[in-house]
């Protein structure tokens, strides 16, 4: 009897320990829904060279500013991949679909007349939903070309939040890489085209 | 019968002595004709009756017989003999003391071959046919035949020749080839010491004979190597096996009248001396050598500017310069003369004169003189005279009359020196022991490379006594191995892309537990008892009116 009174003891104080499991929702800044449009035709190409993102951004949680001062960590919204890579597909698909711009590896660029060619290094300062409703994309970027030249080129894009939630603010994002790789596109030489 | 004999007187002298009294007649008769008819008789000496026989020899003229031999006899003197002839009275005008005897016999000699055909008829006593002079009955014979015979047309010459007697009578006269001459006759003039010579030139190569014709030596073949190269001269074939000379004018003088009477000529040595032999003037100088003449000879040629202009007259003369080649530094003199007719100067004073002043003031200048070498084959050195540029001008120097031409010396002499200098050295090195080191290093590797033979003979032993084929089949089992061994990492192994994407998935986890470790560092029991009313933060949408 006295052993079923300590059984019944135990059970109770596990109860007490147990919790409700957290739902994860986890995210993709690229889209996989984005047309490769195959057979199309470069117009220029381009190589990454480097990527460079803040120390916030090199962990799965997704980050949001609270304060001028303050960062959140997600522990429920989550990327379903690193920030880097995935960064850099939605870049490429977007230089490609929108620009014609084809982006190879790095190291495997090759220069030819027939095909003007750069390579590119970006650095991100920052890039997140802020406080104030607002998704923030900023930093500066290289473009090396062919002759050896290099440029410069600051960016500060920013898109509003019209909605709340991290899935709007991954949508935002998205829009963000996009506006980059018109920037970059825009800086880009392509008299030679 | 009265027979009574008649008795009548008899002749006083027979019919029959008629025959003895013809006899005597006819015979008188024949005496007489015969005493009338014959020619005088003649004696004639010679050296030797060698192949005269008596009643048997004649005497030809022209090869007809005109007489024979009728007796001979020896010399009161012994020196010779004394042959006595009988001439036909037809050919006796033809004794005269120009009429010349010698015996025809067979003779054998490098310029002639005669007299062959008497070899089967035996010797003749041969006379000229002269019918000029005196009449005389006793000759002194030839010892050989006349070269010239009388009232051959051509030019009689003397000739004088400075050297040994080369020439004997016979030995040919060429021109280009043509034997136009042949000496007749030599002698010696004891007070002169010169060797003379008569020589005929035929006509009509007679012509050829002019005041400025110069005869030299072409005997045999002469070889001279001299600083110009090696120089070969030779006649004709006669003249390459006996003695002969030839003559000719120097290129650029006028040939001269003919010689028509008799003349003297001299015998040069050899062409350039007959040459040379036209320039009677010369100026001479002095060259003080302080290097070795060896290869300068007398004649060697004196060049300006690759001009022969002169030749050098002598070397180490003692009559030039006071001292001997014993004393230390002592310079050789040597004596080079220049003609004025080899500078396009007249042979005369005034260009003499005009030489010596032009040679004064460059030597005042800068001409200086070198010993070169002509000819690198016989090492034949000339004396070479050029300016010599940025040479210090030095006072014309006067030694016994001679004006003295600084000497310099020549690039090949420097040259030698150094070579001199290195032929020194070489001698200097201690070739013995370096002989003598390289027999024990020959030695000491000839004991190694034994040794290397006994070892590569070991270790082909070694390697004989080593079972290739097992050690082959290890091989190959340890490359099956290695090749396992690569197949399996290649298949399972990680390459290096998985092991970067291992080890960002390994830092991407740390960053992950980052911050639950640090949940962990506030809340110790925040793994277990989790407090679950943490709000979902999320980022709020722009507040309408914001920017």
């Amino acid at each position: 009897m006295k052993a079923r009174w300590w059984l019944i003891a135990f059970v109770v104080v596990i109860s007490g320990c147990a919790s409700q499991s957290i739902n994860l929702n986890y995210y993709l800044l690229h889209s996989p829904h984005s047309d490769n449009k195959a057979g199309q035709q470069p117009g220029y190409q381009l190589s990454l060279q480097k990527l460079v993102l803040p120390e916030y951004l090199k962990q799965r949680s997704l980050v949001m500013q609270t304060s001028p001062t303050t960062l959140h960590f997600s522990p429920q919204h989550v990327w379903a991949e690193p920030v880097q890579s995935g960064m850099i597909k939605a870049l490429e698909d977007s230089l490609w679909q929108q620009h014609q711009i084809l982006s190879v590896p790095a190291g495997l660029a090759q220069h030819n007349d027939a095909l003007s060619s750069a390579d590119v290094a970006i650095v991100v300062d920052d890039f997140l939903p802020t406080s104030d409703g607002q998704a923030v994309l900023r930093g500066k970027y290289w473009i090396m070309y062919a002759d050896q030249s290099k440029t410069m080129h600051i960016f500060n894009l920013q898109r509003p939040l019209e909605e709340d939630g991290f899935d709007h603010a991954v949508l935002q994002m998205q829009q963000l890489v996009a506006e980059l790789s018109g920037h970059i596109a825009g800086q880009l030489d392509l008299s030679d085209d | 019968m009265n027979e009574e004999a008649h008795i009548k007187p008899t002749s006083k002298l027979s019919k029959i002595w008629i025959i003895p009294f013809l006899v005597i007649i006819v015979g008188g008769w024949l005496i007489w004709y015969q005493w009338n008819n014959q020619g005088p008789m003649i004696t004639i000496e010679m050296k030797s009756a060698a192949g005269i026989d008596v009643n048997k020899t004649p005497i030809k003229v022209r090869d007809l017989n005109i007489g024979q031999v009728k007796k001979i006899e020896l010399k009161q003197d012994l020196e010779g003999v004394i042959v006595h002839a009988r001439i036909d009275k037809g050919a006796a005008y033809l004794l005269t003391d120009k009429t010349q005897f010698w015996v025809v016999a067979p003779r054998i000699s490098f310029s002639e071959v005669s007299g062959l055909n008497t070899l089967l008829s035996g010797a003749y006593i041969a006379m000229s046919a002269h019918d000029e002079g005196i009449e005389t009955y006793h000759f002194i014979a030839q010892e050989r035949p006349p070269v010239t015979p009388q009232g051959t047309p051509g030019l009689h010459l003397s000739l004088k020749s400075d050297d040994e007697l080369a020439y004997k009578a016979g030995d040919p006269i060429i021109y280009k080839g043509f034997k136009v001459g042949e000496f007749e006759d030599s002698s010696f003039n004891i007070e002169e010491r010169v060797v003379y010579y008569d020589a005929f030139i035929r006509a009509p190569y007679h012509k050829l004979i002019t005041q400025n014709t110069r005869f030299w030596n072409v005997s045999g073949v002469k070889l001279n190597l001299e600083s110009s190269g090696v120089k070969v001269e030779t006649g004709s074939l006669e003249t390459l096996l006996a003695n002969g000379i030839t003559f000719g004018i120097p290129e650029g003088v006028n040939s001269g009248e003919q010689i028509t009477g008799n003349a003297f000529f001299t015998i040069y040595e050899d062409q350039t001396a007959a040459i040379n032999a036209r320039f009677k003037l010369a100026a001479e100088y002095l060259l003080l050598i302080d290097e070795t003449v060896r290869g300068l000879k007398v004649g060697a040629p004196v060049e300006y500017r690759g001009i022969e202009i002169g030749e050098v007259r002598s070397i180490n003369a003692g009559n030039v310069v006071e001292g001997s080649i014993l004393e230390q530094d002592f310079p050789i003199p040597v004596v080079i003369s220049i003609y004025p007719g080899k500078v396009r100067q007249d042979d005369s004073e005034i260009g003499l004169n005009l030489v010596k002043q032009t040679m004064q003031k460059w030597i005042a200048q800068d001409l200086r003189a070198s010993l070169r070498m002509g000819n690198v084959l016989t090492g034949g050195l000339f004396v070479d005279l050029k300016h010599i540029k940025d040479h210090k001008p030095i006072p014309l120097e006067t030694i016994n009359g001679f004006d003295v031409i600084p000497t310099v010396s020549n690039e090949f002499t420097q040259l030698t020196q150094k070579a001199d200098a290195i032929l020194d050295k070489i001698n200097q090195l201690p070739l013995d022991k370096l002989v003598g080191d390289i027999g024990t290093v020959i030695t000491d590797l000839s004991e190694a490379a034994a040794s290397v033979k006994t070892t590569a003979d070991n270790f082909d032993t070694l390697v004989t006594e080593i079972d290739a084929e097992q050690l082959n089949g290890n091989l190959n089992e340890v490359l099956d191995d290695m090749s396992t061994l690569l197949q399996n990492y290649t298949e399972g192994g990680l390459s290096k892309s998985e092991i970067q994407e291992t080890m960002d998935s390994l830092q991407d986890t740390l960053r992950s537990i980052q911050p639950l470790i640090l949940q962990l560092n506030q809340k110790p029991n925040g793994l277990i008892f989790a407090t679950g009313n943490e709000a979902d933060i999320q980022p709020k949408a722009q507040k309408s009116g914001a920017n």
